[in-house]
């Protein structure tokens, strides 16, 4: 897959009353890394939430190289291009590192017909568009049935696909550095390598843009600089996008080629590292809780 | 590259290779040791172990509660009533096996229409869904006599026919639930370590994170509750050629309850799980039957005494407070009886506070249960 | 075609009274379903037996206390001594419950309470049916008959009785949770357990006075409906268990004006919903089939509307 480019047109997200995100309007060009920055409840992670599909944004629309995304479930989104990570890290701990993987390629192994039936967005009345989902019923039972021979039967085609997928799995988990923890449960990893557990399972959805929720989230400088370094391979060995989610200065300024500043559901500022550091706006969010200068931590 | 590639680092000696060929061999050796009523008892743990296979999928893989699991089973068992029993108004004079792929497919029917509103919702409600539902099909049995003759039932189900010979005996009963059982344990051991058992795994971890990934969460529960439901309606043709006659009594609540604490005490995911539990919660109680069991039983009544004494004495102090204990020759059958299901629930509970993981459970479990602290987030700082 | 309905005023009257009347039993019953809901987000599959238990806690002091030998004023402090007994069982049950077979349970993976909670419901509904060998126990028959008229709706004493007690009950329950310190205990637990502990709000504590408070209206519950359909056992707990559960999606599970709210609805959806189906042509519907009706009641509202009839729309479900 290409590098993606995203465009965020006017989006809000509304909770009973609570505004966590209001008008915000984004456009993101493939290939770029991309920081999102603002203090603790600026709405960063709901931000996330809205583009991979949990939550449904109240107002606004996602674009997804020029195709509309908002409102379609989270695996048809997935499916389009867009991958994540957590910022409490949420892999499959009972799992091995490398089926955590394999779980993130499950659309790419091709052994029973395609998950996504539809990428239409919403368009009726929830009722309606509840009974409409039983449109692509006959399709997805016939693809279950395909797919629950297979895995009974494990015809060559289907041996061949798994073996394929364990392959890339592999190959992934040595980009990230965890060769030869294949086997490990992912709860018995270190937490740095939990992170690049879930940065290896986002790749294997074969992601055109990447979400890191603050990947460096507890790591110590010299961890941190090495998720940097990681960042940048990524991008340019994989070809994405990438737009992380980070407290710490340091590698906000290092790594990123353009910011958006949010406070309080808002977009309050845009620009170049150097440029944001500079910008009274920002400074003045940041106020009270700690300047906005290299190496310091914005938030706890 | 091992079939299996991604499960845990094992110690695969040769014998534990063969420990299924070997278990399975010695399974059919029983019939020439044991005499009939042991091999019909059997019969029906294998019968449970079958249930609980498929009873397996849905709550052990996927992580779903469903407690209405003789739903399926009784479809199953009224397409074969239904299809072949003489005081059926729809009998066919089928032949059981063009029975057992219909049976299959209405009960996996059935599933899927349970299944579709309420697997996309959260999993606390699909619960309480299967609970009533499961009462709602027995009552609906009761009450449609027209068709299914109510509490009367259907009698005379023919018995399967397999290469000319009739499967009539006790013995080759057991030799023919020995092989579905085997049957349904290969297909569900081989989903398990499919595309389809990942993506159940990762449902059961976590289900916004595997819908994340790209699993499209709706279509793989309604699968595992298909999946589920079809080896239950597998399960009850079997049973209604079995038995030969059916009648709504048969599937009340307590089957749901004996599936579902084969699975939950035996170990949830795991084969030897459910063949330990059916053993335990199906074979003891129909032992505890037996007339050997009563013989035995008889012997102690000088325990009786002795304890009737004791529960005099309290009687003494508080009077009416407590009675006496039946004959010594009954107490089996009393405790195989509704007896049997105080300790199941007690059991459950135990289970879950004292040994989540089961009395046999799959590696995975164990390991999964094995610490007090919420799964996820694994490591938080 | 039916140009109008073919049944008399007073058979539509009398099927509203009796849908309140059931529907204030599945009303109080669903409020424990609700709160425990509210704060441990879990089905609490026990709570139909805890109903169960304070209906055969009442039968015993009732019994105690003279049964049918009971005339005169002195039925009235019998069936007060009945109710609080009854409460003090199904509370005394469910604190039980809660330390023994939910507590440990806190952190577990989330189908173990669901499972243990189905142990209970399993254990004490089999222990009953144990104990009373089976058979069914009868209410003594003490309540005073007669009834009252108002137009075209009569209402039997013992009806009339039960829905205003029920209503002072919830009344009661609706004032401790919105008026007091305990109250906002429990809200803000419901809210979010982690920030209420933060606030120095005893989380263990408050969780523990939910489980009291719906048990103690499931007690009430229970000495009502005994009082009413007379007939008890083991089993009893296992319908309306369902059914009040089903009213407290109707009305938005966590919800407590919604729990009792959906008793009422799902109480009148049986009776005159039931007979108003069977003004449409060619349906005819037994008594059997109420069950049948709230079930369906139940999966329709899942499917259309999983957030209650009555909860305003909430985007966040996750």
């Amino acid at each position: 897959m290409t590098a993606a480019e995203l465009v965020v047109d006017g989006l809000g997200m509304q909770f009973e009353g609570l505004t966590a995100l209001a008008d915000v309007t984004l456009r993101v060009p493939p290939g770029e890394i991309h920081g999102l920055i603002g203090p603790n409840g600026a709405g960063k992670t709901t931000f996330f939430n809205c583009l991979t599909g949990f939550y449904r944004p109240t107002s606004g629309a996602i674009y997804l190289s020029g195709q509309r995304i908002d409102g379609l479930p989270p695996h048809v989104i997935t499916g389009l291009g867009i991958a994540r990570t957590f910022q409490n890290i949420r892999l499959f701990a009972n799992m091995t590192v490398l089926e955590n993987v394999l779980v993130g390629e499950h659309q790419h192994i091709a052994v029973g017909g395609t998950d996504i039936l539809s990428t239409r967005r919403p368009t009726y009345p929830p009722i309606v568009e509840r009974l409409l989902v039983l449109r692509g019923f006959p399709r997805a039972a016939l693809n279950g049935i395909i797919e629950i021979a297979g895995a009974v039967a494990r015809p060559p085609r289907v041996r061949a696909a798994e073996a394929a997928a364990v392959d890339r799995a592999r190959e992934l988990l040595a980009a990230v550095g965890l060769r030869g923890r294949e086997n490990d449960l992912a709860r018995n990893l270190p937490y740095g390598d939990q992170r690049r557990l879930e940065i290896a399972r986002a790749l294997g959805t074969r992601p055109a843009l990447l979400l890191l929720d603050e990947p460096t989230a507890g790591m110590n400088p010299q961890e941190a600089s090495s998720m940097v370094g990681l960042i940048r391979r990524i991008r340019d060995e994989f070809a994405t996008t990438v737009i992380l989610i980070e407290h710490q200065m340091r590698v906000v300024m290092g790594v990123c080629e353009s910011i958006t500043v949010l406070d309080y559901g808002r977009k309050i500022a845009e620009g170049p590292p150097a440029a944001i550091q500079r910008n009274p706006t920002v400074i003045e969010a940041y106020l009270g809780t700690r300047a906005i200068q290299g190496g310091g931590h914005a938030a706890p | 590259m091992p079939d299996r590639v991604s499960r845990l680092p094992s110690t695969p000696t040769d014998l534990l290779r063969f420990r299924w060929p070997i278990f399975i061999a010695l399974c059919c050796l029983i019939p020439f040791v044991v005499s009939d009523v042991w091999v019909q008892m059997l019969v029906f743990v294998g019968l449970f172990v079958i249930l609980g296979l498929g009873l397996n999928v849905v709550v052990g893989f996927a992580g779903l509660l469903d407690l209405g699991y003789v739903a399926f089973f009784a479809a199953g068992a009224y397409t074969m009533g239904l299809l072949t029993s003489p005081g059926s108004p729809i009998d066919a004079h089928l032949s059981f096996w063009l029975i057992l792929p219909l049976g299959i497919l209405i009960a996996s029917l059935v599933g899927l229409l349970l299944g579709l509103p309420v697997l996309p919702l959260r999993g606390d409600y699909l619960a309480i869904v299967t609970l009533g539902f499961g009462e709602i099909i027995r009552l609906f049995l009761i009450n449609r006599d027209d068709l299914t003759r109510g509490s009367q039932g259907l009698s005379a189900i023919p018995r399967p026919e397999l290469f000319g010979y009739e499967i009539d005996s006790f013995t080759r009963w057991y030799y023919f639930i020995i092989a579905a059982a085997v049957a349904v344990a290969f297909c569900t051991a081989r989903l398990r370590d499919s595309r389809i058992g990942r993506a159940w795994e990762a449902i059961r971890e976590d289900e916004d994170v595997a819908a994340a990934m790209g699993v499209n969460t709706t279509k793989y529960k309604l699968l595992a509750f298909a999946t589920g439901a079809a080896i239950g309606g597998l399960g009850g043709v079997i049973y209604a050629s079995f038995i030969g006659f059916i009648s709504p009594a048969a599937f009340s609540l307590q089957v749901s309850i004996d599936v579902l604490a084969i699975v939950i005490i035996g170990g949830m995911g795991s084969t030897p799980g459910v063949i330990v539990g059916s053993l335990i919660l199906i074979g003891v109680p129909r032992i505890l039957q037996f007339r050997e069991t009563s013989d035995l039983l008889a012997n102690f009544g000088w325990l009786r005494d002795a304890l009737n004494a004791l529960l005099g004495a309290i009687d003494a102090v508080l009077p009416g407070s407590i009675g006496r204990l039946p004959a010594a020759e009954t107490w089996g059958a009393r405790l195989a009886d509704d007896t049997r299901f105080i300790i199941f629930g007690a059991l459950l509970v135990l289970v879950m506070v004292l040994r989540p993981s089961g009395l046999w459970p799959s590696s995975r479990r164990r390991l999964e249960f094995a610490h007090d602290e919420p799964p996820a987030p694994v490591n938080a700082p | 075609m039916h140009p109008a309905l073919t049944l008399s005023v007073s058979f539509w009257s009398d099927q509203f009274v009796n849908g309140l009347t059931t529907g204030s039993i599945y009303a109080l019953i669903a409020l424990g379903y609700t709160m425990v809901y509210g704060v441990l987000k879990m089905i609490n599959f026990a709570h139909g037996e805890v109903f169960m238990l304070g209906s055969f806690a009442g039968y015993g002091a009732l019994v105690v206390m003279g049964g049918n030998d009971l005339s005169g004023p002195v039925i009235a402090l019998a069936i007060l001594g009945a109710i609080i007994v009854a409460m003090a069982a199904s509370v005394s049950a469910s604190v039980v419950i809660e330390r023994l077979a939910y507590r440990p349970l806190r952190n577990a993976p989330r189908l173990a309470p669901l499972i243990s909670a189905i142990g209970v419901s399993i254990f004490l509904q089999y222990l009953v049916l144990e104990q009373t060998s089976a058979r069914a126990k009868f209410y003594p028959d003490i309540f005073p008959r007669g009834s009252l008229s108002a137009g075209p709706f009569e209402i039997t004493y013992i009806q009339l009785f039960l829905i205003a007690s029920s209503v002072a009950m919830m009344a009661l329950l609706y004032a401790i949770i919105q008026r007091t310190r305990l109250g906002r205990a429990i809200r803000a637990v419901a809210e979010n357990p982690t920030n209420a502990s933060l606030m120095g709000v005893d989380v263990n504590r408050t969780i523990v006075v939910v489980f009291i408070l719906g048990a103690a209206m499931a007690g009430v519950a229970g000495v009502l409906y005994g009082l009413f359909f007379q007939t008890i056992r083991g089993s009893m707990g296992f319908i309306p268990g369902i059914k009040a559960f089903t009213a407290a999606v109707l009305g938005g599970i966590g919800s407590i004006p919604g729990a009792m709210a959906g008793g009422y609805v799902l109480g009148l959806a049986e009776t005159v919903g039931r007979e108003l189906l069977n003004e449409l042509p060619g349906v005819s519907l037994g008594n059997q089939w109420r069950d049948v009706i709230a079930f369906t009641l139940l999966v329709t509202i899942l499917i259309f509307r999983p957030t209650g009839i009555f909860a305003q729309r909430s985007t966040t479900r996750a």
